[in-house]
């Protein structure tokens, strides 16, 4: 995504040439069946298109890196996930329950059970989850080329850095 | 133009690699500008695509019949809807249709989860990227659409196949190849996450609702087809189990089963290899479904036709997915292990596993069934014929299976139910199908399976209700307000589980319309002006024949006068119609009276002009409406079970509101409609006004051996109208007039014809054994191995009595109360 300015008014541009192209085409061709004629507005307008997203896959090639946003869910988004996940649990559990599916003795079971895992993660969140901490349960052990654990994140401007960088790029605040 | 097309589908491919490129090497250096660009060039590819179809069209809709494929598939005379359904009419057009499809919906799947999966859409872009490249690579070696007549360029168009100038015809294939080319986005997005070992349930809640739609697509797409079969092909039935009806039903039972194993990932964090799997698996099948239709190596009716050098294409292309998925999952098998055990056999997870267990165990079948006849001429070089009777006789019992397991499966706690409550659970299911069975056996149901089929109905339909009323009142206590608004906020709540509810309970519908298949009741008859010929409660009366022309067509039309039970009906005029330059193969426009309880089918098998006589087929099709309307209730809950978050969040009192109404309205239908039309049934009687009358033998000689015209698609004799099987039907009743037995009779048809092509499922003999015993032998070592993998989970569980999760801890009050107030606020 470069800055959505610069990529509306490009749209907007090729939009406009496209559309033009179409009254060109319209007014030169000597076919003069309706249904043609709609056809071929229809063909520039997509020509127009195409134009569009070469504009873009070429600019993505030169227009440098770009502002980039932090490129995958955090750690603590994991938990607030498993979190949301065991109360569903819980709630779900209830209801099972209370439609007569579940017997006292395996609710009770069952129960203490979920409950025991939704404070274990509320416990793990409270404390703010440090990044070295491993995934509950062995969920998604750190798989090796992802780039959570590789990108540094400048704390003065949140800009990602690479993971040997000493001094952020934008801002030149030390990492 | 043509050349312009040309080039657009070279700079396709160009434009498609260059994404591919860019999208590998941009995602391995984690360089963003390189990703964009590859996005970019992916979705300049659509565009180009979409040129090319505007030019495609175009072509047609302007006659250039200079381009080969125009010229083939259309003409001028033809109307501008056939014009432009044309383009998919044939098999070059079709593959680029496909791309063209395919491409719409990456590009639309890329754009929508740009921000969300950022790490898997290069992988997405390249994998998409490749799959277009392959069926670019077909269409500019081998597959040009816009190929030209190099000389003598022909001024008329042959004209698109009568048979598929029919409104189903022109949506049908479209709305197939949806959900075909719909189901490579899950795909991609699976080897995605295996490629960057992002294998949380992440990529699976990117993919859950592009699954849903794509099958969504096929199965409308699948039941048009069926509806196309049985108002265009005059045979009155719907599904003939054909290679290609096969190609389409094979990836939508991987698809179910893979719908329902991502729940039991989402929530217990199990089965992460199978669900990957059932992913790589259904897109394999489709392709592999598009390889058999296009490639002549089963043979079909609407197959397109021979050619080995497409089937070697395909083969390279289908070999290196497989070996490159699975060897991803094979890669990755660390990552996929999973977390939890299986609590119990009496649960939700169980059910899920026994009913992915018989959803596959379908699919290999029905491959292997319609593969048999190819292995059988490579092993042996005999051709035979798997026709309809063997499918029906496995698929029947899968089915059922899979009716009782949908009753079963709402029923069970996730993790355990306690066994001694089931009791009451399956109290009233249990009494409902009991009630159906004694109702239907006093009317006189003889036929099993129709009436095992209505009390599996009942069990399912009562398991549903049960399920709404229960949760209603359970909402109704817990929250305290009437028992309308409880309803709706249940809906609110687990939309997704009571739209699934919905669905099922338009495949009890549909099951409820196959049941009428077994009493259907037919009669053939050849009549002149002022005769009549009854059929059950139906009596047909002919009074004319009539000759028309209208330009593209000439048309012989018969009018008949129906009258039921002696009250006159509407006059039915079925036909024969003979378009220009096809004089050969006429087609047959069946005269339907449609109605819930049963359809009255008239068919114009023959005629004679010269003494205004006819040869009419008439039928009574009992409930087959139903399995219409249950694709459409099936349509309703998927439509439900899609709705985007947000539109409950700010509708939550709206939408479901509509939906529980209608859901009330279904369940009012099922239950009177179900009763009337059980009134409505007369079993016997049919029998006793007879044109032709015919031995037992007879009979079961005509379900036996199949129609050899080439043209029917293997009907059986006792079913085909057309001429070649009156013939061959005349043979049997002069064999069996003759005195030979069942045996020699049947060895006169293999003699005649010179193999056991002529019959409908191989003789058990010989390698031919294979045949039925492979089932068999798979059916018993996937359920050894299921139930081993089962037993292994819950066998861990149980050593390990998940003492680290309940051990006593130091337990925080504060935490404790948080928890408290989290889970009251949680609706």
């Amino acid at each position: 995504m470069t800055s959505s300015g610069t990529s509306t008014s490009a749209g907007q541009f090729f939009l406009l040439l496209s559309m033009v192209g179409a009254i060109a085409a319209v007014a030169l061709a000597r076919d003069t069946q309706p249904v043609a004629l709609l056809l071929l507005s229809g063909a520039v307008v997509a020509a127009g298109l195409v134009g569009f997203a070469f504009h873009r896959a070429l600019s993505g090639f030169f227009g440098g890196p770009g502002p980039s946003a932090p490129l995958a869910p955090h750690l603590q988004e994991h938990l607030e996930r498993e979190k949301a996940l065991a109360l569903r649990s819980i709630k779900e559990l209830e209801f099972d329950h209370a439609m007569g599916k579940v017997g006292e003795a395996d609710y009770a079971e069952l129960n203490a059970r979920l409950r025991a895992r939704a404070l274990t993660v509320m416990e793990e969140l409270e404390h703010d989850a440090p990044p070295t901490a491993p995934a509950p349960a062995g969920e998604v052990a750190a798989a090796p080329d992802d780039p959570i654990r590789t990108v540094l994140t400048c704390a003065a401007c949140q800009t990602a850095n690479d993971p040997d960088a000493r001094f952020c790029k934008q801002c030149g605040a030390k990492l | 133009m043509s050349s312009l097309g040309t080039f657009l589908i070279l700079a396709t491919f160009v434009t498609a690699s260059g994404a591919f490129a860019a999208s590998i090497a941009g995602a391995r250096r984690r360089n963003r500008s390189l990703v964009e660009g590859g996005i970019g060039l992916f979705h300049a590819a659509t565009a180009l695509m979409f040129v090319a179809s505007a030019v495609m069209v175009h072509a047609f809709v302007t006659g250039d019949f200079a381009i080969k494929y125009v010229q083939r598939y259309s003409d001028a005379s033809q109307p501008l809807f056939y014009k432009l359904a044309s383009y998919w009419g044939g098999l070059d057009g079709s593959i680029m249709f496909w791309v063209t499809l395919l491409a719409a919906f990456g590009s639309v799947a890329v754009f929508v989860n740009r921000e969300r999966h950022r790490v898997l859409i290069p992988w997405v872009v390249a994998c998409i990227a490749v799959v277009e490249m392959f069926f670019l690579f077909l269409m500019v070696i081998h597959n040009n659409p816009f190929e030209t007549y190099l000389m003598d360029k022909p001024a008329v168009g042959q004209g698109l196949n009568p048979l598929l100038q029919n409104f189903y015809m022109a949506i049908h294939p479209p709305l197939l190849y949806l959900g075909f080319v719909g189901m490579t986005i899950p795909f991609a997005f699976g080897i995605a996450a295996l490629a960057t070992g992002q294998l949380d349930d992440s990529w699976l809640r990117a993919v859950r609702r592009w699954t849903m739609t794509a099958w969504l697509f096929l199965t409308v797409g699948l039941a048009l087809g069926g509806l196309w079969a049985y108002e265009e092909l005059g045979w009155g039935g719907y599904w003939a189990w054909d290679p290609v009806e096969n190609a389409g039903l094979l990836p939508w039972f991987t698809a179910t089963a893979f719908l329902h194993s991502v729940m039991v990932q989402e929530r217990r964090g199990m089965l992460k290899i199978w669900n990957v799997s059932l992913v790589i698996v259904t897109f394999f099948l489709t392709i592999f479904g598009t390889f058999m239709t296009r490639s002549g190596v089963v043979q079909s009716v609407h197959a397109f036709g021979e050619d080995p050098e497409l089937a070697r294409m395909f083969t390279v292309f289908m070999v290196l997915s497989l070996i490159v998925s699975f060897g991803l999952v094979i890669h990755r098998l660390p990552l996929l292990r999973s977390r939890n055990e299986l609590d119990s056999w009496a649960s939700r997870e169980a059910a899920f596993l026994a009913n992915n267990w018989v959803l596959l165990f379908a699919a290999f079948f029905v491959l292997f069934a319609t593969m048999f006849p190819t292995l059988s001429e490579a092993v042996r070089g005999e051709r035979l014929t798997v026709g309809p009777p063997f499918f029906n006789k496995w698929m029947t019992p899968v089915g059922f299976t899979l009716l009782f397991l949908t009753g079963v499966g709402p029923m069970l706690a996730w993790r355990k139910s306690t066994l001694s409550n089931l009791r009451t659970q399956f109290l009233w299911p249990a009494a409902g199908a009991v009630a159906v069975g004694a109702g239907v056996t006093a009317l006189g149901v003889r036929f099993w399976a129709a009436g095992l089929c209505f009390m599996l109905c009942a069990w399912v339909a009562t398991t549903i209700t049960q399920e709404f009323v229960r949760g209603a009142s359970v909402r109704q206590r817990t929250t305290g307000t009437d028992r309308f608004t409880a309803f709706v906020g249940l809906f609110a709540r687990s939309r997704r589980r009571y739209a699934g509810y919905i669905v099922h309970l338009g495949i009890v519908l549909v099951f409820l319309g196959f049941a009428g298949n077994g009493f259907p009741l037919e009669e053939q008859a050849r009549l002149t002006p002022g005769q009549q010929v009854v059929v059950g409660k139906y009596t047909v009366k002919f009074t004319g024949l009539n000759v028309t022309d209208d330009g593209q067509k000439q048309m012989v039309t018969a009018h008949v006068e129906p009258s039921k039970a002696g009250k006159p009906l509407d006059g039915m005029y079925p036909a024969r119609w003979f378009f220009r330059n096809r004089e050969d193969d006429p087609t047959t426009e069946v005269a339907l009276r449609r109605g819930l309880a049963e359809d009255l089918y008239i068919v114009l098998a023959g005629y004679e002009v010269e003494n205004q006589s006819a040869i009419l087929v008439v039928k009574v099709n009992p409930l087959i409406n139903w399995i219409w309307f249950g694709v459409g209730v099936m349509f309703i809950g998927t439509i439900i079970a899609l709705l985007p978050e947000r539109a409950l969040a700010f509708a939550s009192s709206r939408v479901p509101e509509n939906a529980v109404r209608t859901s009330l309205v279904l369940l009012l239908l099922v239950g009177g409609g179900g009763w009337a039309r059980l009134h409505a049934q007369h079993i016997e009687s049919a029998q006793t006004v007879m044109v032709v009358p015919k031995s037992p033998l007879e009979r079961s000689l005509q379900t036996e051996i199949i129609c050899m015209c080439g043209t029917c698609g293997r009907k059986r004799v006792g079913e085909c109208t057309c001429s070649e099987a009156a013939g061959m039907r005349e043979e049997i009743n002069k064999l069996v007039a003759a005195g030979l037995t069942h045996d020699q009779i049947i060895e006169h048809f293999v003699n005649k014809y010179g193999s056991q092509e002529v019959l409908s499922a191989p003789i058990d003999q010989g390698f031919n054994r294979l045949a039925w015993a492979l089932p068999y032998v798979i059916g018993l070592v996937g359920i050894g191995v299921v139930g081993g993998l089962a037993a292994r989970w819950s066998r861990r569980s149980h050593q390990d009595p998940s003492a680290a999760r309940t051990a006593p801890r130091t337990v925080d009050t504060t935490l404790e109360r948080q928890l408290d107030d989290e889970l009251r606020d949680l609706d």
